[in-house]
């Protein structure tokens, strides 16, 4: 095995764990429960470094402690966050609420399309 | 937008401090950096989305097998190397001295589990400013999970064990 030309995406890896990128933060709307299982929801700004263990920990449905993952910039009790702080977030953060589900929507379409034309 | 200078996180709860472990789901709204701003991130990928549409199939694979490879410490080969490691990944077990035998095919359970591994290759490059292999991923996290639900449904239309009761029948690690 040849492993003296790491790839674009190896190369990438590697400046994320080693906070390279660190500069920036990814911002998440988190919505779950907490130990007592009230339903609460949190904006959490994240390093770049720390992101793939949290969205990892997440898909595990892992407990996590949320402040050594990030940021808790705001938070609530509730299933989902008062359109008024949706909206405050939008405005000073530029959140887009439906981003992750409009670009996966979006590149679906585009794979079923091409699926389609192939057969 | 490129340029812009985003906004300081100042903002605060008026809650006071969160509680400490919680679960739960979680969505990506916006990306912060010096030069990126997150409308600047989506004007990226859905061009990127138009650009790839016609190789999509093939980058669907590829894009998994990159990641898994890099993950794994890297074995990267010609395209055709890649798909045909990525349909070996996601094979089916044969236990053909067991009492039930497996349908060819591929593993909805491998193929959840190479879904996963896609989406956290997507972030991955997504977050370093790699568009294209995020799109890799992407598609590749979708298709493995169109998949896995397709080769349910035809375990369920034709009477067949799930992959995972079918192993774990055989004592087999699930």
């Amino acid at each position: 095995m040849d492993n003296t030309d790491p790839t674009e995406i190896e190369l990438a890896l590697k400046a994320l764990d080693e906070g390279r990128l660190d500069d920036r933060r990814v911002l998440d709307l988190f919505i779950g429960s907490d130990e007592t299982g009230r339903n609460i929801f949190m904006y959490v700004a994240i390093p770049p470094s720390k992101y793939l263990d949290y969205r990892v920990k997440v898909e595990r449905t892992q407990a996590i402690d949320i402040k050594s993952c990030g940021e808790v910039i705001a938070w609530g009790y509730g299933i989902l966050p008062p359109k008024q702080l949706q909206d405050e977030m939008a405005k000073l953060y530029g959140f887009q609420h439906d981003w992750e589900n409009e670009l996966a929507a979006h590149i679906e379409a585009k794979h079923f399309e091409n699926e389609r034309s192939r057969i | 937008m490129t340029g812009s200078v985003p906004p300081p996180l100042t903002y605060r709860s008026p809650e006071g401090d969160p509680p400490s472990n919680v679960t739960g789901t979680t969505r990506t709204g916006a990306i912060t950096s010096d030069g990126d701003s997150m409308a600047e991130n989506n004007r990226m990928m859905m061009t990127g989305v138009a650009a790839t549409a016609g190789y999509l199939a093939l980058l669907a694979v590829a894009g998994f097998v990159a990641g898994e490879a890099a993950v794994l410490g890297g074995i990267i080969a010609a395209p055709i190397l890649l798909v045909a490691a990525a349909v070996a990944i996601c094979k089916r077990d044969n236990h053909r001295d067991g009492p039930y035998v497996e349908p060819p095919g591929l593993d909805p359970d491998k193929l959840d589990k190479a879904a996963d591994v896609a989406g956290v290759i997507k972030w991955g490059a997504l977050l370093t400013g790699n568009p294209g292999s995020a799109l890799m991923a992407m598609v590749a996290e979708i298709g493995f999970k169109g998949n896995a639900r397709r080769e349910r449904e035809l375990d369920q239309a034709e009477g067949r064990p799930a992959a995972k009761t079918a192993r774990q029948d055989l004592g087999a690690p699930s």
